[in-house]
């Protein structure tokens, strides 16, 4: 799986986390082909409607850190 | 859908405080306060239909709707238990279906909170010293008057136990008000304040209610007109836990619209 594709769905499951099933396949439809930053935008976007921007910025640090770690590994 | 909860809840609220017969033990307010139960399930499985009935985001609602239903299910018991059958219903199923029904709202809001890490959190101490007090006071009550003297009472065995087994659940609904207002801190900045705000606070008139009932117990079976009142307390912690529902599902509605208006497939 493409680094950016791996970001789209360690981002899409987030948004399940907060949204629900439906939510995050919505997501992970549109964002799949995206450039990684408008998907870390997008996430933080979303995510700070639902649990306020700190806690949205502490989650989006940790997917970056997690992919990039996993990216390291491939 | 709200407001429409709100004006069921506070009707129903109305109907049993001015209820023409005088007794709560009648069967209309008794079947009036059968709607209250009923709203925080309706609410809780409209919310799944949109969450998904699996999924990280849809084990605490499944758990809160599982408990509500309990609650709903052990009310409906009682009800045909005293009115249809005309049999004491303490103890019976009915007791078996409310005990159950704690477990399951405790572990709604355990399994929000494990999933949020909020055990990890570093708190204010002006919180912790709320959350201690709060938390000691509400105990303490509890396990002197919901379980000491219930311990002692002249009824017979199984009676005393589901007695003190309400006693031990009333603990649990303190540490789910505790976690609640963990969470409502944690999530003060975003929508889901709304959501765990209202669960949180529904339990928490649920706990009062509960307290209420332990200090007032022989003037409310004796059917003290103002002491049954205490039963509106109930009806509007099922409300307030509906509208947390509610809320829970007008968030995700608005961030499911904005995505299908982005997404590939609705252009």
């Amino acid at each position: 799986m493409p680094p950016s594709e791996k970001i789209a769905n360690a981002a899409a499951n987030e948004i399940k986390r907060y949204f629900g099933e439906y939510a995050g396949k919505l997501y992970l439809e549109h964002y799949l082909k995206q450039q990684p930053h408008l998907v870390f935008v997008s996430l933080e976007e979303l995510l700070t409607e639902a649990i306020g921007p700190e806690k949205a910025a502490s989650i989006v640090s940790e997917v970056k850190k997690q992919t990039n770690e996993q990216g390291k590994k491939v | 859908m709200k407001v429409l909860l709100f004006l069921i809840g506070s009707l129903g609220a109305i109907a049993y405080l001015t209820s023409v017969v005088g007794s709560p033990d009648s069967a209309i307010p008794s079947f009036i306060y059968l709607l209250a139960p009923f709203l925080p399930v309706l609410t809780g499985i409209r919310c799944l239909q949109i969450l998904g009935w699996r999924g990280e985001a849809a084990r605490p609602i499944r758990s809160l709707v599982i408990g509500y239903f309990l609650f709903l299910l052990g009310e409906i018991l009682w009800y045909i238990w005293e009115f249809g059958l005309d049999i004491d219903p303490f103890p019976s199923m009915a007791d078996l279906a409310f005990l159950s029904a704690y477990p399951f709202l405790f572990w709604g809001f355990i399994s929000q909170a494990r999933e949020e890490r909020v055990a990890n959190k570093k708190l204010p101490i002006w919180l912790w010293g709320v959350l201690t007090t709060l938390g000691l006071v509400a105990i303490g009550l509890v396990v002197y008057f919901g379980i000491y003297l219930r311990s002692l009472s002249q009824e017979t065995w199984l009676s005393t136990l589901v007695l003190v087994t309400y006693g031990i659940a009333d603990i649990l609904l303190t540490m789910i008000c505790l976690i609640g207002i963990v969470m409502t801190v944690e999530y003060r900045k975003g929508l889901l304040v709304k959501v765990w705000g209202w669960l949180a606070a529904g339990v928490g008139l649920l706990l009062i209610a509960d307290i209420a009932f332990l200090l007032t117990s022989k003037r409310y079976l004796a059917g003290e007109w103002w002491v049954r009142q205490i039963d509106v307390i109930w009806i509007f912690g099922y409300v307030l836990a509906a509208n947390g529902l509610v809320e829970y599902r007008r968030m995700v509605e608005k961030i499911t619209a904005r995505l299908k208006a982005i997404s590939p497939k609705s252009k």
